[in-house]
């Protein structure tokens, strides 16, 4: 599984989920990121007709954009069961990223999903580059 | 994920370990974690203690970096994390200290109605708690208000939502700080946290939180018990939820804003997780009053469900208030950061508690404990796993002298959630439950599976070290006989 190009797994942690991730570009790790948090809290991001959305953000480092990223998306779905997929990043530096992708909506109230995710949290966020493949694990706090 | 811990631990009595300073040249003091052997031989093949040691190292730190001996892996702070810091000789405050979920907490229901009373009833009540208490991810409180209905509830705490019907004045009394932790500022709180948390007052969220129905199962203190009106076989509700949506937004738009903060004033941290600002600075400022708001919303939340439970109990039983007697025993907050006044080398000094995963333990005689519990201590309510105990102990001197007024908040997790869900494969959570005489009701599909009794340590266990070391004393034992899940 580890030797797809990009991709995520959830793994132990005693009281909530670490999410390992990892793409052999940042573009890709970004995108697996978005994926792993969705399939964290259970929710498919569909293959409905959606609108094209653009996100601009900013950070001081590459981690802390991820983590902004990883929020925005979890804001948008806690509060209006908004969903991305199809990332297409036109840019991604360890400063600050723009990605278009395809926005769908779910009803959360009419829906079952695994768990809560309350937030992406800090806690020993470092971006490792080895052989050529970038690798992070989040913790993401249920 | 998980690293086993491979420093060095000292005993120094049958309750209590040492981490010394000299473990990491950047601890400023030693860490002391409360557990016996059988729990510490569980502690050490988790990086908490190594979590303990990163907190050691905060500026201003007061005595000892603690943990609780329901210690177990968090982010930034361990849970189980006790630490005080002294504003006047730099001392920090740190989000990573209170958690996302501020102000999560306990709160415990007496009533007159004893098992066999409930018994005939209890699946009905149980569904019908599942159907009137909003649980898990997206769903909406049966409350609605308005932006600013929220500003006043967040300034206010408690008293606002009694003050509109959801709940009686005695509630208050029983609620730590009166259900309001003073100098919240609302108008700290982000446009995103309120949108967050606008829909979601009243309601219990997922994860760890619960409302279960339990049974007063052995009494050990008597005369605190009957203080409290508890009495062997009465039926109870423990209701563990915190600040939803708009607490866990105010933790993460402090974390950003305090992110270059540490550098400002030169502070280096092992973990970025536990960025802090100094108590006396405008950033620290900035949080605390963030975070009171975001306090006072828990206390609101709990509040509106522990009407939403009466009213319940109410229906299925067909007994009015006063016939049911169903009044708050105590509601206590388990991740917040308080200035409490400590004796510090024979002098009293307020010191910024950060209490994650932890909760106050005040002793006989301190003047925060309601009156009516004052000669008894403070009631300190300690939720264990599903399918075993809870428990009700009350604040004793020791937490004074030793654990800046804290005493540990629950069983603590043993096993991973994603273990959790391998040992659930092929079982069903919610038979086995009901073979203990549990009725469970979950709206996630993890829920039950990630929770199960045996995921977490024996909470008997963990009360057993708190009573022995002198910190809290056991009152009584619960036994739950129904759960709610989100």
């Amino acid at each position: 599984m580890t030797d797809q190009p990009s991709g995520f797994e959830l793994q132990d942690h005693t009281a909530d989920i670490a999410l390992y991730v990892w793409g052999n570009t940042l573009e890709a790790l970004f995108a697996s990121a978005a994926d792993g948090l969705y399939a964290t809290i259970g929710v498919m991001q569909t293959t409905a007709e959606g609108r094209d959305h653009t996100l601009r953000l900013e950070a001081g480092d590459a981690e802390s954009l991820l983590h902004d990223f990883l929020a925005e998306l979890h804001f948008n779905f806690e509060t209006r069961g908004v969903l991305f997929a199809d990332f297409k990043f036109a840019k991604l530096d360890g400063r600050a990223l723009e990605v278009t992708a395809r926005r769908t909506e779910v009803d959360p109230e009419a829906s079952i999903f695994d768990r809560e995710v309350k937030a992406v949290t800090y806690h020993d966020l470092a971006i490792t580059r080895h052989h050529g493949r970038y690798e992070v694990t989040l913790i993401l706090d249920i | 994920m998980n690293k086993r811990f491979e420093g060095t631990i000292q005993r120094i009595d049958k309750y209590r370990w040492r981490i010394p300073k000299a473990h990491r040249s950047d601890m400023r003091v030693d860490g002391i974690v409360y557990a016996d052997d059988a729990l510490m031989d569980l502690i050490r093949n988790d990086y908490a203690l190594e979590q303990v040691a990163n907190v050691a190292t905060l500026p201003g730190i007061v005595r000892h970096s603690l943990a609780m001996p329901d210690i177990h892996l968090g982010y930034g702070f361990c849970i189980g994390g006790v630490a005080a810091t002294d504003p006047q000789e730099g001392g920090v405050i740190s989000p990573g200290g209170v958690g996302y979920d501020i102000n999560c907490g306990v709160r415990l229901i007496r009533s007159d109605l004893t098992e066999k009373d409930a018994k005939p009833r209890l699946t009905v009540l149980i569904d019908t708690l599942f159907q009137t208490v909003p649980c898990g991810v997206g769903q909406r409180g049966r409350v609605k208000f308005s932006r600013k209905e929220l500003k006043h509830l967040m300034a206010a705490g408690s008293r606002y939502v009694v003050e509109r019907g959801f709940g009686v004045a005695g509630d208050l009394e029983v609620t730590e700080g009166g259900g309001c932790l003073a100098g919240a500022q609302p108008d700290l709180v982000s446009d995103r946290a309120i949108e967050r948390g606008a829909e979601q007052c009243g309601t219990l969220g997922s994860g760890n939180h619960f409302l279960e129905v339990q049974v007063v199962d052995e009494v050990f203190d008597q005369t605190a018990a009957r203080v409290m009106g508890l009495e062997k076989g009465l039926v109870c509700v423990m209701i563990h939820s915190g600040s939803r949506g708009l607490g866990y937004q105010v933790c993460d738009d402090s974390l950003k804003q305090l992110r270059d903060v540490p550098r400002k004033y030169g502070i280096e941290l092992p973990d970025r997780q536990l960025v802090c600002a100094p108590v006396d600075s405008n950033e620290g400022r900035h949080y605390q009053g963030a975070m009171g708001a975001a306090a006072n919303f828990a206390w609101c939340n709990r509040q509106i469900m522990t009407h939403l439970a009466r009213q319940a109990f109410e229906s299925v039983f067909d007994l009015r208030p006063p016939q049911l007697g169903m009044r708050l025993i105590y509601d206590v907050a388990h991740n917040i950061a308080k200035m409490e006044p400590y004796d510090v080398g024979g002098r009293s000094k307020q010191l910024c508690v950060h209490r994650k995963g932890a909760t106050r333990a005040f002793p006989p005689g301190h003047a925060e404990v309601p009156a009516k519990y004052r000669h008894i201590g403070q009631p300190v309510l300690i939720p264990g796993d599903m399918g075993r105990a809870s428990w009700v102990l009350v604040g004793q001197q020791g937490s004074m002298t030793d654990t800046f007024g804290s005493s540990c908040h629950g069983a603590g997790r043993v096993m991973s959630r994603t273990a959790a869900v391998r040992s659930a494969k092929g079982r069903s959570i919610r038979q086995e439950l009901a073979d203990r005489g549990v009725i469970a009701r979950a709206r996630g599909r993890r829920g039950l599976d990630e929770e199960q009794p045996d995921a977490y340590k024996n909470v008997n266990d963990v009360v057993g070290v708190v009573d022995g070391a002198g910190i809290s004393k056991r009152v009584c034992r619960m036994r739950p006989i129904g759960v709610i899940k989100g």
